[in-house]
């Protein structure tokens, strides 16, 4: 393995391998950017390309879009509150309200540092646990699977920064929106009302850019003036933003939280970075002795959210080169291109083809590197944007974000459930129904139908599947002491009524 | 001389129009003949994601037909409905030739039987196949059943299946009654997260194409093919007996294998018809083109539009002879 390794670093200075990298890290900074699109859009419109390639140039190609869409998709919800992807949204939490304050170039400082950091820490485990592999994956059955879901689910809920029980009504919304299409498992429509486009159910990709990006633009549009709200306020250029990047270490507990948990959950096939993204955000907050300043622009929110959402790239190689078992969208083009490229995914490409899981594992971290670079560079040329007046912004936000709708299916009538979900968001959010848990209820919801289905039918209907193995029992009395530490936190902090009184 | 030399030239001009006069008429009156076909772009609809194995065929056989129509084939991800908007899509188009699409069949039969949406496969011009995947049926090697009869002998035997409406479905259902094996299907398996699925013990059996990262994981180790649904042995996999071979016919020939096939809409003319098939089968006959499906984990094994439009048929029927055991088994669950 070590000399695999030691040919890979070798191949790295060759012309053709340093453009792979290039393009492959323009592409995914560029489409991480731009909200809505995202790295599965970028490996798709690339892929057909790749065919007749080298397969060890294609795979420095992916691995460069794979190591950094999200953190370029960190840089519009740090300015515009608006997540370049899914794996984003704790961003916008902290990120915004910095750069509402004057300080977005200093939170892309701490954001591009520790994408980068959670990027190189996730690497390392995957090299380290390759050998493993096989053991973890065996390890986690459809109930386990189904008690980590409900452990996002209320990780999730806690993370609202909003009423408790809008919280939960939201999350409730969520899990219905995801009830609507056809289910494969059972092999009926709901709630479909014969609508030939609803069969699909509704796409994740509409929803959010609508609930997000188009609900945010009618707010601002309405309000006027630019994203920081004074226009006057130097966002402090390069130096802020070299501020943010060595701020990151004094971070280093939630720094390596995030780490740690992005990259275990982006094992985990089908959980993905916006678990992983909450995960850690809701845990920085519960762990931390200023769980008050969350939300309000503290720069460790940023880093708890972008440690953790680039930590799982790492994470969710590992089932993908060793089972070929794709844990998200990236992964899924990824093994597109393996069977294009006759690569096979498994004992065959960790024996045989150990120059192209260290292209990929090489790749990733080349490409994070150069995107640092080109953030921390262009960081400050990047934060002028949120002095823009919105209505030059506003336009340029909304036809990207129909670009983005429209490309991914071709399906004009995504268009339009991105305008009607801008409808139902700007309504939630003046209602203060939180839109974050609304989604995560979404895409939570689904998995854990099909986990709770799955389970029911290995176990031939019995219950106490859900009980009996180790590691659903270990996620169970995580769930429990997150409860448990939950309330005892809200008793501390308002104490008894009896006691206020007497 | 000169006056000779001038009408030389002059008499040199009325023979090269009248030249380009009949050449022009020659080509007229043959196009009574040929059909104008085609003068623009063809569009090709894949009802699948782009990258997957169809996708990928697609582009490939696209590229070199586009190379003999002389426009460009130009590949278009109508994703949708498990492949169902691009079969309404094509199914809806003008019979023109201007645009075909790649099925997956028979599983776009049997969800358009459990589900009718109005299309009728029967009715499309079919152009030909573009790829084939046979079926097989396959185990964790741990388990040390290896035959029909020893999963006779087994209470309830689970299958890692994607849903209770798709094409593995069908299968499972019409193997379990032809072979009287109890079984209970274990939905939400896409993938290779089946194989996982398998290792773990979440079920017993699980039943696909034995092509692509499936291939190889059943010529490994971990796992192994049980039979294969076909009347000859799959080189790949050679020790697998065929259904044949078991005692269990009727699930053979390639009646439950995967076929990419592709249609124009329906009434498109024959002439434009013939244009297209014969662009196609001359992309399907290039090495390049075979190489490039068969490293996507697909064979090639060209049918005529008459033999394509006879396969559907054949599976149109096999679907309706088995939609009432999988309609009785989903509603069981």
């Amino acid at each position: 393995m070590f000399e695999a390794f030691l040919d890979g670093l070798a191949g790295m200075g060759s012309p053709a391998v340093i453009g792979a990298i290039v393009l492959g890290t323009t592409l995914g900074v560029l489409f991480g950017v731009i909200p809505g699109l995202g790295s599965v859009i970028a490996m798709t419109l690339i892929l057909p390309f790749t065919f007749g390639w080298d397969p060890i140039i294609a795979m420095y190609v992916f691995a460069g879009i794979i190591g950094t869409a999200s953190t370029g998709g960190g840089v519009p919800a740090i300015l515009l509150n608006t997540p370049g992807t899914i794996a984003n949204v704790c961003t916008t939490f902290d990120g915004f309200p910095m750069t509402r304050r004057g300080e977005g170039g200093r939170a892309i400082g701490l954001a591009a540092t520790a994408s980068a950091l959670g990027t190189l820490f996730s690497i390392i485990v995957l090299a380290a646990l390759l050998p493993l592999a096989e053991v973890m994956l065996r390890a986690f059955t459809p109930p386990d699977f189904f008690w980590l879901i409900i452990l996002g689910l209320i990780a999730v809920t806690f993370a609202s920064r909003q009423n408790m029980a809008k919280g939960l009504a939201a999350g409730g919304v969520g899990i219905l929106i995801a009830l609507i299409g056809f289910s494969p498992v059972f092999g009926v429509r709901r709630y479909t009302l014969g609508s030939e486009y609803l069969w699909d159910g509704i796409e994740i990709v509409p929803l959010v850019i609508g609930f997000f990006a188009l609900s945010e633009l009618i707010v601002y549009t309405s309000r006027g003036g630019s994203i920081a709200r004074d226009a006057s306020v130097n966002l402090g250029g390069f130096k802020q933003i070299m501020r943010g990047a060595v701020e990151v270490f004094q971070y280093k507990a939630i720094l390596l939280r995030g780490s740690v948990i992005g990259t275990v959950i982006g094992a985990i096939p089908g959980a993905g970075g916006a678990v992983a993204n909450f995960l850690s955000y809701s845990t920085a907050k519960q762990a931390s002795k200023t769980p008050e300043l969350f939300g309000t622009g503290y720069p460790g929110g940023v880093v708890a959210s972008e440690s953790s959402n680039d930590a799982k790239d790492g994470g969710i190689l590992l089932p993908t080169l060793t089972f070929g078992i794709p844990g998200n969208g990236e992964m899924v083009i990824l093994m597109g291109a393996f069977v294009l490229h006759g690569i096979q995914p498994g004992r065959d490409l960790l024996v045989n083809r150990l120059d192209i899981v260290w292209a990929i594992i090489l790749g990733v971290i080349a490409a994070q590197v150069l995107t640092t670079i080109i953030i921390l560079g262009g960081g400050a040329w990047l934060a002028r944007i949120s002095l823009v007046p919105v209505k030059y912004i506003a336009p340029f936000v909304a036809i990207l974000s129909f670009i983005g709708v429209y490309a991914v299916r071709s399906n004009i009538w995504d268009v339009a459930l991105a305008v009607f979900a801008a409808i139902v968001g700007f309504s939630m959010r003046r209602a203060g129904f939180p839109l974050i848990t609304a989604v995560i209820g979404f895409v939570l919801g689904q998995l854990a139908e099909e986990k709770f289905t799955q389970s029911l039918q290995i176990s031939g209907g019995g219950y106490s599947i859900f009980f009996t193995r180790p590691v659903s029992i270990v996620l169970l009395l995580a769930i429990l002491f997150m409860l448990g530490w939950s309330m005892y936190k809200a008793a501390k902090k308002n104490p008894a009524p009896q006691a206020a009184e007497s | 001389m000169e006056r000779i030399g001038k009408i030389g030239r002059l008499g040199r001009l009325v023979l090269l129009l009248g030249a380009l006069a009949a050449v022009t008429a020659f080509g007229a009156a043959c196009g009574d003949d040929e059909p104008d076909f085609p003068t623009r772009d063809v569009e090709w609809f894949v009802g699948f994601a782009a990258g997957g194995g169809f996708d990928t065929a697609s582009r490939i056989i696209a590229d070199k037909m586009s190379d003999d129509l002389g426009v460009n084939v130009v590949v278009r991800n109508i994703e949708g409905g498990g492949g169902r908007r691009a079969a309404q899509e094509i199914a809806g188009a003008d019979p023109d030739g201007y645009a075909i699409s790649i099925m997956n069949m028979p599983n776009q039969i049997t969800a358009e039987r459990l589900d009718p949406e109005d299309v009728d496969f029967n009715e499309l011009s079919w152009v030909g196949r573009a790829v084939i995947q046979t079926y097989g049926m396959y185990t964790a090697s741990a388990n040390d059943f290896n035959t029909p009869e020893d999963l006779q002998g087994m209470p309830d035997v689970r299958f890692c299946l994607s849903g209770l409406a798709g094409h593995s479905f069908l299968v499972a259902s019409v193997t379990t009654e032809v072979m009287n094996i109890a079984w209970n299907p274990v939905t939400g398996y896409r993938g290779q997260e089946t194989q996982a699925g398998l290792l773990r013990g979440d079920c017993e059996l699980a039943l696909g194409p034995i092509a692509g990262t499936t291939l190889t994981a059943v010529q490994g180790p971990d796992f192994k093919v049980l039979w294969m649904y076909s009347s000859e042995r799959f080189g790949p996999v050679p020790d697998a007996p065929t259904v044949d071979e078991l005692g269990f016919p009727e699930l053979g020939g390639s009646k439950f294998a995967n076929n990419g096939l592709v249609a124009a809409a329906p009434g498109t003319p024959d002439d434009v018809l013939e244009i297209l098939a014969n662009a196609f089968d001359s992309a399907l006959q290039d090495p390049d083109v075979v190489a490039g499906i068969n490293s996507a984990g697909m064979d090639v094994v060209r049918l005529t539009p008459d033999e394509t439009a006879e396969v559907v048929e054949g599976m149109d029927g096999i679907v309706s002879e088995y939609l009432e055991t999988v309609r009785q088994k989903s509603q069981a669950q």
